[in-house]
């Protein structure tokens, strides 16, 4: 728990300065970038299941129909515009010329196909019927207008269409390839993407090629993404030369190591962390007691005392600072104050008080016991050691659980646990409603939250395609889940990745690595 | 000789039977479950959800769940993973030989260092060479394999730069890189089993050098390798062989801290990440198939007594 007194704005900015476009030197070309990944199974585009490793090899393979960029914005990819002709239809007009690999089963040495806009439909209709991780429930409809136009109908107004979890991520892939290949698709797949599958070897590395007529420049010769599960070995490859990128650096210590070391540190993506509670579950069922805790907690020490400088913030909502729409510290901050007194007067209103003279807080007999569950979660451990601490010290009888994580997820999503959790959300735009809308009780929103008033607004802005109206009602809603106290913030944890400083033009953020977009292309530097 | 084989084939079925069902109602009463993890992680929707288990037969009852499983497994099916949608058989496939190359290999590890250590051990008894090698003998047992292992890929990795930090090797990129990639995860894995190997051959031979006819070899003066090989060692190898056979049957479900360690595909990491992620399919599958190899080998440890000692025979 030891932190290191280091401060890594400057360096992290000074790194950054060497990103995407703003490199000192011009791109070369050759070379291989080696990529770490946890574990490597299936690469078939539709059946992803959000693993992260596989998704990122899926976006060296395919084209996304649009792309998504680094503030999860979506931008001219493969579809090159698109128009709402009303509030459920949009027309995407694809790109000319852009072909799928060749060279393989498929598609001989020069022959590979154009992609049209029925491969579009082939993909979105296979997606939705193999039952893989895209959220493309709204979709009623698909149709190709002509060759290079698409038409989409959805049931309702979907403002979260386009984004990473949907159309974002959605790969385009060629009908004959999926049915010549069979289960054979996931292991050596045909798309459209900058790199072409050479090998894959599930649990082991994946090794890709460029393609050679590709629609943007790829500088590169090949990809090789190699598995390694422990992350000492990883960093020991990194700092021998095995392997050139960890886009996803999870212990924080050991990203401030590199930095020292000079390697190149960059934000892969925030993550929230916080204090979760079940709200069927008593005491936590009595916002007094809610509100309580949250002024009783010294966050911003814990935070500063285990989070080094530049790798993750105060959090005092649930929208992290990538996400362009929601983040709202300004407007969150003023309901969150630490005042210790206050706190144990609502517990005393609410009939906690320290009755038998043991210290602790008890009411008609019984402790007032706090026992916080978390999975093994070196950083948020150390976090919410100091905050149990805190608690004690105040006279509530805390604890932190650490449990196996399938069993931690059992707790939340049957209620079986202590009704006190570490929560967090890796989820991009549509996080508010996974955690809090009352649709999701017993899936994601594990707090077993009901509010018809959220519901509403959540609802609203997932149905309304203007930015700024549905960012207000987003906003309105978070507020309301603070006001509610349904979650106390803790921290955004800033998730690093680091490169060989030779190595440019790549991008981690949004949570997977993509190395050729309309904005870079990346390089090695001889 | 053919009925005890019939025989214990017979046994091994029935057991495998017994263990696919006990491996079956552990893994249903244990809480959480794959698709609760996608839930609660927002890598799928509550519809998805729902739409996975009826696809998987996740919300039949138990009894139903298992008789399926059994009328697949029946037809050679492992079934699917229902985390990465992978053939359970496929995946098996693909590690089982990658474990039993690192376990011959650790063996031929262990067997290279006790049998020397424990046969000069017995014969040079406390003398500095026997507390010395007991000494080696139990620093092999206690150090925990995944520090050795750090410690071997930082000196020869990182300091020295003469092997692979991680990895399997592939033929086809030549013999060395097969043996380059084995070496350290090898001796690391290997260096813990002597330990044990080691006093067991100490300890055995030390019974078998008391005996009336190696006395009575000496007396007759023959030489005294010639006592110790053809005399000692072989009356002293069936519980060398045994205690052998054990490991490197334990050893075929995989060593999961030495195969993190070093990325070693195998079959212990794939177990406990099934295990980990509650992903049944491959639960049951690697199961199964450990178990067979362990009786499998422990079926040929027993046939090798017969060539070991000629007064065993199976009827």
């Amino acid at each position: 728990m030891v932190k290191k007194v280091f401060s890594l704005v400057g360096m992290i900015g000074l790194l950054l300065v060497s990103t995407v476009g703003l490199s000192a030197s011009e791109p070369q070309r050759g070379g291989v970038l080696r990529i770490h990944a946890l574990d490597l199974q299936n690469i078939d585009a539709h059946q992803l299941l959000g693993r992260n490793d596989d998704v990122s090899v899926a976006f060296q393979v395919y084209d996304p129909l649009v792309h998504v960029d680094s503030n999860l914005m979506p931008r001219p990819g493969l579809a090159q515009s698109w128009e709402n002709t009303d509030d459920t239809t949009w027309v995407f007009h694809l790109r000319p010329g852009v072909t799928f690999q060749d060279g393989n089963g498929v598609f001989p040495e020069g022959q590979g196909r154009e992609v049209t806009a029925e491969d579009v439909v082939y993909s979105i209709n296979r997606a939705k019927e193999i039952a893989g991780d895209l959220d493309l429930r709204s979709i009623t409809s698909v149709k190709a207008l002509d060759k290079y136009t698409v038409e989409i109908k959805t049931a309702y107004p979907d403002a979260f269409l386009l984004d990473i979890h949907h159309l974002g991520r959605l790969m385009i892939v060629p009908r004959e390839a999926v049915e010549q290949m069979g289960e054979e698709f996931s292991l050596r797949p045909v798309g459209s993407g900058p790199f072409e599958v050479v090998s894959f070897i599930p649990g082991e590395k994946a090794v890709l090629r460029r393609n050679e007529d590709y629609w943007l420049p790829v500088y590169l010769d090949g990809v090789e993404f190699v598995v390694i599960p422990d992350p000492e070995t990883t960093r020991i490859a990194l700092e021998t030369g095995a392997i050139d990128l960890i886009w996803y650096v999870r212990n924080l210590q050991t990203a401030v190591d590199l930095a020292q070391e000079g390697f190149t540190i960059k934000p892969m993506g925030y993550s929230f962390r916080g204090i979760g509670f079940n709200m069927t579950k008593p005491p936590f069922d009595d916002w007094r007691v809610r509100m309580a805790l949250s002024m009783m907690l010294d966050i911003d020490s814990a935070v500063k005392a285990v989070i080094p400088e530049g790798f993750g913030e105060r959090a005092y909502g649930q929208v992290p600072p990538n996400v362009p729409m929601g983040y709202d510290p300004e407007g969150l901050r003023p309901l969150h104050e630490y005042n210790p007194d206050e706190g144990l007067r609502l517990l005393a209103a609410a009939g906690w008080t320290d009755s038998d003279g043991d210290g602790f807080l008890d009411k008609d007999g019984e402790p007032l016991t706090i026992s916080i569950e978390i999975y093994p979660n070196p950083t948020g451990i150390d976090v919410f050691t100091i905050l149990v601490t805190q608690l004690r010290e105040l006279g509530i009888d805390a604890h932190l659980q650490q449990l196996d994580t399938s069993v931690w997820v059992d707790h939340l999503l049957t209620g079986k646990g202590s009704g006190i959790f570490f929560d967090f959300s890796y989820a991009g735009p549509t996080g508010l409603y996974s955690l809090f809308h009352s649709a999701t009780i017993g899936a994601s929103n594990t707090h077993f939250y009901s509010n018809p008033v959220v519901d509403y607004l959540l609802d609203r802005a997932g149905r309304t395609l203007d930015f700024e109206k549905r960012s207000f009602f987003w906003k309105r809603a978070q507020r309301i889940v603070i006001e509610d106290r349904v979650i106390i913030p803790v921290y955004f944890e800033l998730g690093p990745a680091a490169a060989n400083p030779k190595a440019h033009g790549w991008d981690a953020s949004g949570g997977f690595v993509r190395l050729v977009t309309p904005d870079h292309s990346a390089w090695i530097e001889k | 000789m053919t009925t005890y084989l019939v025989r214990r084939g017979v046994i091994a079925l029935f057991t495998l039977f017994c263990i696919s069902f006990i491996v079956f109602a552990i893994v249903s009463l244990a809480p959480g479950d794959p698709i609760q993890i996608m839930l609660a992680t927002e890598r799928i929707t509550p519809e998805l959800a729902s739409r996975i288990r009826t696809y998987y037969g996740l919300d039949e009852p138990w009894y139903i769940q298992y008789g399926i499983y059994l009328n697949h497994l029946l037809h050679g099916n492992l079934g699917y993973s229902l985390t990465t949608r992978n053939p359970v058989a496929a995946s098996i496939a693909r590690c089982l030989p990658n474990t039993i190359l690192l376990t011959i290999a650790s063996m031929l590890v262990a067997l290279a260092i006790a049998i020397p250590l424990g046969t000069i051990s017995a014969l040079r008894r406390n003398s500095l060479v026997d507390y010395v090698s007991l000494t080696v003998a139990m620093i092999g047992v206690s150090m925990p394999n995944f520090w050795l292992g750090l410690l071997l890929i930082l000196y020869f990795g990182l300091q020295l730069k003469i092997l692979p930090v991680f990895g399997i090797g592939r033929l086809s990129n030549g013999l060395w890189d097969v043996i380059s990639h084995l070496i350290l995860p090898a001796i690391t894995l290997g260096t813990s089993m002597a330990g044990l190997l080691t006093r067991l051959t100490r300890s055995t031979l030390l019974d078998v050098l008391t005996v009336d006819y190696v006395r009575t070899a000496r007396a007759k003066g023959l030489h005294e390798a010639a006592v110790i090989y053809k005399h000692v060692f072989r009356n002293a190898l069936i519980p060398i062989v045994t205690v052998a056979g054990l490991q490197f049957g334990a050893l075929l479900g995989g060593a999961m801290i030495v195969e993190t360690v070093f990325a070693w595909p195998g079959m212990g990491r794939l177990a406990v990440q099934a295990v980990q992620q509650r992903d049944y399919p491959v639960i049951q599958g690697t199961t199964l198939v450990f178990a067979a190899s362990f009786m499998l080998v422990i079926l040929l440890v027993d046939l090798l007594y017969v060539f070991i000692d000629p007064r065993i025979r199976y009827e």
